[in-house]
């Protein structure tokens, strides 16, 4: 396969032919570094589990275009963020805010986790107490 | 002790017969089950299926049905028609060079409103006139390897 | 008329009637002490096995003869597919993967009940009904309700064609392992909960249980591996795991899992933490039907769904049915799994494995909370929080991070107590090599959380060398060894105290390779017009142009990129593609053109072309490849563990019944 394409010459007039079998928009967006790590804390809202960088859909070329245009105007990181959050609503975050809903996520693993481990040093300390009365 | 064991070989011999009866019973049900069920759009329209019970319909594509919904073929609006009954089917996805008027298709997908939306579609030439579910029925008994 | 594919059904059906009575068999031969039926209910597993691979054949076979008049393969395959894409076209739909299922249980369960036959009879006896159970439900959703091998009302004249996110080598391995992997759990789990029944959770039960444990461990790691090796080559985000949450519910069992692996050696060594492993081994085996259920209900739409038949609902009921049933019989029997010592020292080794298993367990917590908060939250009435990546990173980032530390320090640790000043003593080297590449670190790149991380792993790296040098060095005293020979008889003499360093070395190297490709991976997206040049990192690239070439059922868009190196006269060529297939225009698939140096990767995926230019995601990412090499590593660690010992296998036979 390999060397089926470089004996290829690539010119500018296949690029043309290439093109007739895209059915889908092509994303020629190139997004700079700072643009890029913002748009990774952005959740596709038609994809599961994908932000708008590793996604292919058509509203995440939209909105990544958007981030490079806030970027290029200036905007901080925050403020892009709530621009999209204002658009599309909480789930457009891939960092669950910490307030509200959001801190249901944060806090709960630390509560529980704690709990359990406050439980199993009570347990141990019973049991610990109860071998040292049998002995 | 001739006792026990003699005990113990009748219980087995009902146990093997058990499992005798039981596969032959399972291999009849297969007769049944090999064949897939694909309901006519008369058995569709009548039959009492919940929008979120996932079925499957067979029949031919009502010539002059097939309307694209978007520009590139991927979405496709069709009917599916045998004898007098029709239903309106809805498909997401490629279709093959065959699917056209007068093809055979068999879709899987939801029912409801009135609409199907199918999320696979197979699709052949018609070989004879016979309608499909007479074609169902022979099929049934020409399968052989 | 019976056709030939109707065999398969046939198989599959006999196989259900069968396991019920192999699964009654089996109970009533350890409640009356008879050994006849316990030598029928073996024998009956074993015929499944046969059964199964023979249905498992009839439908290889359909697929390779191309009979169309089958739904599932006219479904799932095509008169243009390579032969080789009928391993991928067997388990890609809910059937076949059921059946692949099934299948794969049924020979690791006979091969596994033939190993261990003359076992202690109550737990073989038990184990036997229990593995026929859950092969019975398998079997049953098979039978009833997704039937391989149904006819259409005619033949077609052609399939539908392979989904072609699969048509890809790692495709062909991944998911086959990583249903193996999920599989593999119901054979400990067989044995845990025959050990509960028979009131047996000692020594005996430990060894029976130790090896089906180290198989499925070791299918699941591979399978997920494999999972991320594919994602790098054919996502193009220049990652390997995305939190996303078909990854992290097939992560969850693994960590239960792991976490299990720690605690029976406490059970073993120092009879506690008991009912903290059943409960371990119970949730594993609980979470990989949980996780199939997820993946196959549709609730998760992704490219794992399996949409074609509606066996959701029975996964559930059987997940909530197994779970609540093993959770009453652990609270009943919780009485006699009273343990024998108690945890007297924090410093002792069996604290090490506590905190260990601690961790493994938060970690599953909240990768648990994170993947099903999305759900809570919009059902709670309010809109629904995504939980991305972000938060797994900062959550689970700083958890795995003390796992790695704690598995430096815990080989020093001794069982029941550690005198403080040798332990201080032993740590000395470790701690001084840690401080120095932390300040290096910080010195450098002045990144606090990489330094950390880097640093955690030399000094893991520094206590696993230094166990392995001072077993060596007594054994070089008290034999006529050098230090190589010493080395490797540590590995014959205890094989699995070292051969457990190993897989830790494994995953110290593994853990270095995470942290360098995801700390120090440097990236630029750039929207090239042909014949420009533009440089990252020490590589010069140059994009030449693009072109398409047609093929049986896909057609390839491929760009041209001609590389080299500072320094260096050689060019090498870069071929980023997009790959459409003829019935599945609207998904499109990438080959991203990796060059894997040394040192570090680099990646190309192709996003977009145009008629005068084409944009490129860029990456390079140092140390990767030590993520593959460390899990290649991990597994010949596992098979040196496996090779057969030299001491007899007392444990295999037992005192067997009247």
């Amino acid at each position: 396969m390999v060397v089926l394409l470089s004996s290829f010459m690539f010119t500018s007039a296949l690029n043309a032919a290439a093109l007739e079998t895209d059915p889908l928009q092509p994303n020629m967006i190139a997004l700079t570094n700072e643009a890029r790590s913002i748009a990774l804390k952005l959740q596709c809202p038609v994809c599961d589990g994908q932000s708008i960088v590793e996604s292919q859909a058509a509203v995440s070329v939209q909105m990544k275009q958007k981030v490079q245009e806030l970027v290029d105007q200036g905007k901080s990181e925050q403020e892009i963020l709530n621009f999209f959050e204002e658009r599309y609503g909480m789930m457009v975050l891939r960092e669950p805010p910490y307030s509200g809903f959001g801190l249901g996520a944060w806090l709960i693993p630390p509560i529980v986790i704690g709990s359990i481990v406050i439980w199993f040093s009570f347990i141990l300390r019973r049991k610990n107490q109860q071998y040292k009365d049998q002995q | 002790m001739s006792g026990p064991i003699k005990k113990f070989n009748k219980r087995l011999l009902i146990g093997i017969l058990v499992i005798i009866i039981s596969t032959i019973y399972l291999i009849t049900l297969s007769l049944d089950a090999a064949s897939a069920i694909y309901m006519t759009p008369s058995e569709l329209i009548s039959s009492s299926t919940k929008p979120e019970e996932r079925v499957r319909l067979g029949g031919m594509v009502q010539p002059g049905s097939i309307l694209q919904q978007s520009d590139n073929k991927l979405e496709i609006e069709f009917t599916v028609e045998e004898n007098d009954s029709r239903v309106l089917v809805e498909y997401i996805g490629a279709t093959p060079d065959i699917f056209g008027d007068n093809a055979i298709v068999f879709v899987e997908g939801y029912y409801s409103n009135e609409i199907f939306s199918a999320d696979t579609l197979l699709t052949r030439h018609p070989d004879t006139m016979e309608p499909l579910s007479q074609e169902i029925i022979d099929s049934d008994s020409n399968d052989s390897y | 008329m019976i056709s030939f594919t109707d065999f398969g059904y046939i198989f599959l059906a006999s196989s259900l009637v069968i396991a019920v009575y192999a699964s009654i068999a089996s109970l009533v031969s350890v409640r009356s002490k008879n050994a006849y039926l316990r030598t029928h209910a073996l024998v009956s597993m074993y015929l499944i096995a046969l059964l199964m691979v023979l249905a498992a054949s009839v439908l290889v076979y359909s697929f390779i003869n191309q009979d169309f008049g089958l739904r599932y393969v006219t479904m799932h395959s095509n008169t243009s597919m390579p032969l080789y894409y009928t391993i991928a076209a067997f388990y890609s739909g809910q059937e076949g993967s059921l059946l692949y299922w099934s299948t794969t249980l049924s020979i690791l369960t006979a091969i596994t009940l033939f190993i261990y036959r003359n076992a202690n009879y109550k737990i073989i006896g038990y184990s036997t009904t229990i593995l026929a159970v859950v092969f019975i439900f398998f079997v049953y959703v098979l039978v009833f309700h997704a039937n391989p091998f149904e006819r259409l009302p005619m033949d077609m004249p052609d399939g539908q064609g392979l989904n072609p996110l699969l048509r890809d080598p790692g495709m062909l391995v991944h998911p086959p392992l990583l249903l193996a992997g999920y599989m593999s759990w119901t054979l400990p789990f067989a044995f845990g909960i025959a050990g509960l029944l028979s009131n047996d959770i000692g020594i005996r039960w430990i060894q029976l249980i130790r090896k089906p444990t180290l198989v499925a461990w070791g299918l699941q790691t591979g399978g997920l591996v494999l999972g991320g090796w594919w994602a790098y080559h054919v996502l193009g985000w220049g990652g390997y795991w995305g939190w996303d949450p078909v990854e992290n519910v097939a992560f969850l069992p693994w960590l239960t899992g792991t976490a299990f692996l720690h605690s029976i050696m406490v059970v073993e060594r120092r009879k506690k933490l008991q009912l903290w492993s059943i409960s371990l081994l119970i949730a594993t085996f609980s979470l990989s039907i949980f996780g199939t259920f997820i993946v196959r209900s549709g609730i998760l739409s992704s490219v794992h769904n399996f949409a074609e038949s509606d066996v959701g609902h029975y996964f559930l009921a059987f997940f909530a049915t197994s779970l609540a049933a093993s959770i009453s019989l652990v609270i009943i029997k919780s009485k006699s799994l009273t343990d024998v010592t108690t945890f007297e020292s924090a410093t002792a080794r069996e604290s090490g494995f506590l905190i260990n298993n601690i961790i493994f367990v938060s970690i599953a917590f909240a990768t648990f909370w994170g993947t099903i908060y999305p759900m809570i939250s919009e059902a709670l009435g309010n809109q629904r929080i995504t939980v991305g990546a972000p938060f797994y990173e900062k959550v689970n980032g700083p958890l795995f991070l003390i796992l790695l530390f704690l598995m430096g320090i815990g080989p020093l640790l001794n069982w029941s107590n550690t005198n403080r000043k040798i332990l201080l003593q032993k740590l000395q080297i470790p701690i001084s090599v840690f401080t120095i590449c932390l300040l290096i670190g910080i010195g450098f790149s002045g990144d606090i959380v990489l330094s950390l991380g880097f640093s955690a792993c030399s000094f893991v790296f520094t206590t696993i060398v230094y166990e392995y040098f001072t077993g060596a060095k007594i054994r070089t005293r008290t034999s006529s060894e050098n230090y190589f020979h010493a080395v490797s008889s540590l590995l014959k003499v205890d094989r699995r105290k070292y051969g457990g360093y190993l897989v830790h070395l494994s995953v110290v190297i593994l853990a270095i390779g995470i942290i360098g490709s995801s700390g120090l991976q440097t990236h630029k997206e750039i929207n090239m017009p042909i014949n420009s040049t533009t440089t990252i990192g020490e590589y010069t690239l140059e994009y030449t142009g693009s072109a398409t070439i047609e093929k049986a059922d896909h057609t390839i868009l491929a760009s041209q990129i001609v590389v080299s190196r500072d320094n260096r006269a050689s060019t090498r060529e870069m071929l980023p593609q997009t790959i459409y297939y003829d019935n599945f225009e609207t998904q499109p698939t990438s080959r991203v053109a990796i060059i894997p140096f040394m040192k570090e990767d680099l990646y190309i995926f192709q996003s977009g072309v145009d008629a005068n230019s084409a944009t490129f995601a860029i990456f390079i990412n140092p140390l990767v490849n030590l993520v593959w090499v460390g899990s290649s590593l991990m597994i010949v660690a596992l098979m040196i563990i496996f090779w057969p010992a030299s001491d007899k296998r007392k444990y295999e036979t037992d005192s067997r019944s009247s």
